[in-house]
């Protein structure tokens, strides 16, 4: 019997990380005020000091507010396998996104000006998945935080015109976990362990790979009312490019429990513990002990134009487009340490939204709101993956503000996402992806529930 | 007024109407696993190297996908994952098997690597040279398949793995053949497993079936008597002599022998004595080249003897009523191939009353009818799609499935 040696040790084929993947992992609700009318804030504002992201200009002209909160996403979705018909649920969690803003008016009279700043998170993803899923050797847990604070100033000239803008400053966290995949793993030299029967999708190890990075960018805002039942604005966000340059891999064994038989091509005797043959690699010096990394994320630029008409006097229509540069997220290049450098590519398309909304007082302490969005998706069919199986969505909203007191009121918003169903793949191919690798559909939908207190001095 | 209306209206008219696109992209052209109530939605095969697709002392990515268990699944609509092994085989079966020759030159012992592509499961998780014991424990009659096609797991642990909806179980032939087979002393009583073993270690692989929920259909341990790998000694004797009737003497060469303890009864016990075709060629070969060669009947490490054979039918027999117990018990469907196998024998263009020895003796193969590759043990293509239409025979008739037949 011709036997194979481990005669270069463990050689990584393919390790971290498959994709960082997760296109159109925009985050647009950073109010429940605007959360409640589907997102249109661009051309008309809500009190709560939100204009600092939906549109920089809108905060000149209205009153001194501190607004703050936050949305609760719970993504529920999963994955069915066409060839087994087995499918695998994402793990059921809910994700707070928080928001806060701090806005402070000056002048009167024709000239009015304001300062303000703002922290949201307008990209963020988390996607969790069990250990036992096939896609996990993809992505087991992905998280992206662009957490920004924006400093903001606004001037409003006369009634019809307002411009402002600020800088953004993006504090921002990615990590990414896999578990590692023995049978893609080199035995011996052009031998993997998949070539002597070692199953595919057998965790010898997970991965994580953690780092944070500081981004910059501005972003401008103008607002106009032509008609006194007409408002129009529209904004532009930067694009950022992050480079996430102190990043840190670390790796840890997972027992495969699996024992060599005898006979078996490695000429080992029977019952060694393949974990046993894997595990210098995880230790100082091994391929998979602790190392630096480096990433790259481009977050793209945003551009909404929006219209708000107050079309009888208790009751207020909304419509924006909104334009996401998703295409700048082509590619992801990681680098390690130790292990061989990939680039992960995304190709994203960008996208347009569509929003209508509209918001009904229903008396002078409560205001009811619904809305409505549509988009495409921003991933290719071939970029569907664990790490954001996205797709085109739409999705409904409704909402209440209330108030006490001239002071105080707080908005709440529910929103339901539901994405189209989306071919996509559990695994990687180390290159250019194709949609030959999609093996089965994803499916995901979504519950926010968003929550905002303000206070106005 | 007009304005701000007509502006709502221009607003309420582009509300979409319809909820978010559905499944995009084309189709991915998925099986049915809704047909037969599902039952097929994930269909595991374990057992030895019949299943396995092993033949003519060999196997590779091409028999593999001859097994009867594959051509089950198609006919059954199963998704079917093999852990398939590259050319030339693992070892490469014979393209002669007189002097031993197989596919590509490779030794007996050569094992070229298993396809690394990555599959959902693995659906045929039989290893060749499996005993019933080792489908839960590898320690157990274990060779370079087990690792190739299991990967450092059991039989059951690979089929648990995939969450199978439908099993079928064809083990326990190598209790016997082992024996029926050996080159020391052909029916070597001690390589016979034992009954109660068997019984216990059944028991462990039906109940790792049973703990998935799926459904199952077992099938018995062939009769080695029917197989043409050995032939009864009474054969060899009225070849030579003419002395039975109806067959003639003709084809052994005159410096060819056959002992009278060869002979049927009551002369002697020939048809309870097995004699192997290695014995044969062995024999035949030689006179071939010239030399006086007799086969004696008496000579235990030439054939399986009387007793041997008993030893042998009556396990055999053990293992089945066993085996059908289990499968009543559990509402699972069982399949006796022997009947089959004994009507194909009565055609010796099917499976041969004697293999073509002299002929081979000469050069080129020793074949065994049609439906046996060129071991004498392992079925041939044309014998697979049989068994395979006798399994759906079988699951068709416990489960009220409809799965076509898969022919010639």
């Amino acid at each position: 019997m011709r036997r194979f040696g481990l005669c270069c040790g463990l050689a990584v084929a393919c390790l971290l990380p498959g994709r960082v993947s997760a296109q159109a992992f925009g985050i647009y609700e950073q109010s429940a005020c605007v959360m409640g009318r589907a997102g249109t804030g661009v051309a008309s504002p809500c009190a709560d000091g939100s204009s600092i992201y939906f549109n920089p200009a809108n905060i000149a002209g209205g009153g001194n507010v501190l607004g703050f909160g936050g949305t609760l996403i719970a993504p529920r979705g999963g994955f069915t396998n066409s060839a087994t018909g087995l499918t695998s649920d994402m793990k059921s969690k809910f994700y707070p996104v928080p928001d806060a803003y701090l806005v402070r008016n000056y002048g009167q009279g024709t000239a009015r000006y304001a300062v303000g700043v703002g922290l949201f998170a307008p990209f963020g993803l988390t996607t969790e998945w069990p250990a036992d899923f096939a896609g996990s050797f993809l992505g087991q847990k992905t998280v992206i935080r662009a957490l920004y604070l924006q400093p903001t100033a606004a001037v409003r000239l006369g009634d019809r015109f307002a411009i402002g803008g600020g800088i953004d400053v993006n504090f921002a966290h990615v990590e990414l976990d896999q578990l590692l995949d023995l049978s893609t793993q080199f035995a011996a030299f052009g031998v993997t362990f998949g070539n002597l029967g070692i199953a595919s999708n057998t965790a010898f190890g997970s991965g994580k790979l953690s780092a944070s990075a500081t981004g910059y960018g501005f972003h401008v805002g103008v607002s106009a009312r032509p008609l006194p039942q007409l408002e129009l604005g529209a904004r532009y966000m930067s694009r950022q490019k992050v480079t996430f340059d102190n990043g840190t891999a670390t790796f840890t064994p997972v027992p495969t429990g699996l024992t060599l038989p005898a006979g078996n091509p490695l000429g080992l005797p029977a019952g060694t513990s393949v974990d046993a043959i894997v595990a210098p690699e995880f230790v100082s010096g091994g391929l998979l002990s602790t190392q630096g990394a480096t990433a790259v994320i481009r977050f793209p630029d945003q551009l909404a134009l929006g219209a708000a008409v107050q079309a009888f006097p208790r009751l207020k229509l909304l419509g924006e487009a909104q334009w996401s540069h998703w295409k700048v997220f082509d590619v992801v290049p990681i680098t390690f340490a130790l292990l061989p450098s990939r680039l992960l590519f995304q190709n994203n398309h960008s996208v347009w939204t569509f929003r209508l909304g509209g918001e009904y007082a229903v008396s002078p302490l409560a205001t009811v709101r619904a809305g409505y969005y549509i988009h495409d998706a921003a991933e290719p069919p071939e970029a569907v993956t664990p790490n954001l199986p996205e797709g085109s969505r739409s999705s409904f909203t409704i909402g209440l503000g209330t108030r006490a007191g001239d002071a105080l009121h707080m908005d709440i918003a529910y929103q339901y996402i539901d994405q189209g169903d989306r071919q996509g793949r559990t695994v990687d191919n180390g290159g250019i992806p194709t949609v030959a690798l999609n093996s089965g559909v994803y499916k995901l939908h979504a519950h926010l529930f968003g929550l905002t207190l303000a206070y106005a001095f | 007024m007009l304005t701000r209306r007509a502006i709502a209206a221009s607003l309420l008219l582009a509300l979409p109407l319809t909820p978010a696109c559905r499944s995009d992209e084309g189709p991915l052209n998925p099986p049915d696993l809704s047909n037969n109530g599902g039952l097929m939605a994930r269909y595991v095969s374990m057992g030895n190297s019949i299943t396995a697709g092993f033949q003519s002392a060999g196997i590779d990515d091409s028999t593999q996908l001859r097994s009867y268990a594959r051509v089950f699944a198609a006919q059954a609509g199963a998704p079917f994952f093999v852990p398939l092994l590259n050319q030339p085989g693992c070892p490469a079966p014979f393209v002669v098997n007189v002097t031993q020759t197989r596919l590509g030159g490779a030794g007996p012992d050569d094992c070229a690597l298993r396809n690394p592509a990555p599959l959902p499961y693995v659906s045929n998780v039989a290893v060749p040279g499996a005993h019933v014991g080792s489908v839960t424990d590898n320690s157990v009659a274990a060779n370079a398949l087990t690792t190739f096609i299991l990967g450092g797991r059991t039989q059951a642990q690979a089929m648990m793995a995939a969450k199978p909806t439908f099993v079928s179980v064809w083990i326990g032939n190598n209790e016997v053949l082992g024996a029926l087979t050996s080159s020391t002393n052909p029916g070597d009583p001690s390589l016979v497993g034992p009954v109660d073993a068997f019984r216990s270690q059944y028991t462990a692989l039906v109940d790792s079936i049973a703990l998935t929920g799926a459904k199952a259909i077992l099938i018995g341990v062939a009769d080695v008597s029917i197989i043409p790998y050995s032939t009864p000694g009474q054969v060899y004797f009225c070849l030579k002599t003419g002395a039975c009737p109806g067959i003639p003497a003709g084809g052994f060469p005159a410096n060819f022998d056959v002992s009278g303890n060869c002979a049927p009864p009551p002369l002697a016990k020939g048809d309870s004595i097995l004699v192997p075709w290695t014995v044969g060629i062995a024999r035949l070969s030689a006179a071939a080249a010239g030399a006086h060669t007799t086969l004696d009947c008496s000579v235990d490490a030439d054939v399986v003897t009387p007793a041997e054979f008993k030893g042998l039918r009556d396990a055999v027999s053990g293992y089945n009523s066993f085996i059908q117990q289990q499968a009543a018990a559990r509402g699972w469907a069982y399949l006796d191939v022997n009947p089959t196998l004994l009507v194909a024998k009565a055609d010796p263009a099917l499976i041969t009353t004697i293999p073509n020895l002299p002929t081979a003796a000469s050069g080129g193969n020793v074949t065994f009818g049609a439906l046996f590759s060129l071991d004498g043990v392992h079925p041939s293509t044309a014998a697979h799609r049989i068994i395979a239409d006798s399994v759906i025979s079988a699951v068709n008739a416990t489960y009220r499935t409809t799965i076509p037949f898969a022919g010639p």
